[in-house]
């Protein structure tokens, strides 16, 4: 059953208020947290903290191909900084060791 | 300002090409799910989230309540706390209001290409919202035209599509490394993501997993911020 078109606005206003909530909310306990000491070495450690967060399931549950894809990209972002490149190259190999039955 | 504006933007163009193949499956999802092209256009603009607008298209004819519905898609968002918090000196330039709608840009890509550029060099908010804008282009343009054209893509996993995001956010993150002092805390966030992603529904993986590794940073004691 589908929601009228007024109900389908109101779920997609409510989300989207409750959405930037967390965006703001998240903005203004940063700014309250201390910019010295302990806050500040996490808050330095926080963007590296969360981008291993976010691959390394992506990653392990790619099985082999997305291990292997992973050092590639590893080598060829060291290489060339190049992170188009990387993008092509770390689907590719995926792509290509699905292909060969990985 | 607007030097730094376009920086973000093209600097943005290799994830947002990852978003458009997204975008389009999303959109071929959607109109299948009878949702005409104005709510999906409102939707893109309105909540600006890919994984919110996932979980609201999959409940959209379980004849929930508008409340739950809601609350479903912003749980899944739990980690843009973490995210904007860490932008926050970015943001200092700006008042209340200027913050409020510059922070509604803020997604998972363009974040992550604000932070691996702030490494390098620092950078404002308009950087961010350069991305942001390229970003929400890409999305809105791949829904839109997954959502008209009918474009089917059969099995995207063939062609390691559903990686794209694991290898643009890995590349993103080799250029974030900082030596070997991040070992240990990208150790324990990436553990602590396994097991919160096993163990609880959503995205909390990311929010636990940042926390973690931030800690441990923290815990580890003296060193300079890059």
């Amino acid at each position: 059953m589908s929601p009228t078109v007024m109900e389908g606005i109101g779920v997609i206003a409510l989300s989207a208020l409750l959405v930037w909530g967390i965006r703001f909310l998240g903005l203004v306990f940063g700014e309250k947290l201390p910019r010295t000491g302990f806050f500040k070495r996490a808050m330095d450690a926080l963007p590296g903290a969360i981008f291993a967060a976010l691959v390394c399931p992506g990653i392990v549950e790619a099985g082999i191909p997305g291990g292997v894809a992973s050092c590639v990209i590893f080598v060829v972002t060291r290489k060339t900084g190049n992170v188009l490149l990387s993008l092509f190259l770390g689907v590719g190999t995926v792509a290509l060791l699905r292909g060969a039955g990985l | 300002m607007r030097g730094e504006f376009t920086r973000g933007a093209r600097a943005a163009v290799p994830v947002s090409l990852g978003i458009v193949a997204y975008a389009l499956v999303f959109g071929v999802l959607v109109a299948g799910k009878g949702i005409g092209v104005g709510t999906l256009a409102f939707m893109n603009l309105a909540v600006f989230s890919g994984s919110a607008q996932f979980v609201l298209v999959g409940m959209w004819q379980a004849g929930l309540p508008v409340w739950q519905m809601a609350l479903a898609a912003a749980v899944v968002n739990v980690r843009y706390f973490l995210l904007t918090a860490a932008i926050a000196p970015m943001m200092e330039p700006y008042g209340w209001f200027g913050r409020a709608w510059r922070v509604h840009f803020v997604t998972d890509e363009n974040w992550a290409v604000t932070m691996a550029e702030n490494r390098r060099a620092a950078v404002g908010a308009n950087f961010l919202l350069g991305g942001g804008v390229l970003v929400m282009a890409a999305w809105s343009l791949g829904t839109l035209a997954g959502h008209g054209l009918g474009i089917t893509i059969r099995h995207p996993e063939r062609f390691g599509m559903d990686f794209a995001f694991t290898a643009i956010f890995t590349a993103l993150a080799v250029t974030m490394w900082r030596g070997r002092g991040d070992i240990l805390p990208w150790a324990v966030s990436a553990g602590t993501a396994l097991l919160a992603r096993r163990m609880l529904p959503g995205a909390w993986y990311v929010l636990l997993g940042g926390l973690a590794g931030a800690m441990t940073a923290a815990l580890m004691g003296k060193r300079d911020s890059a």
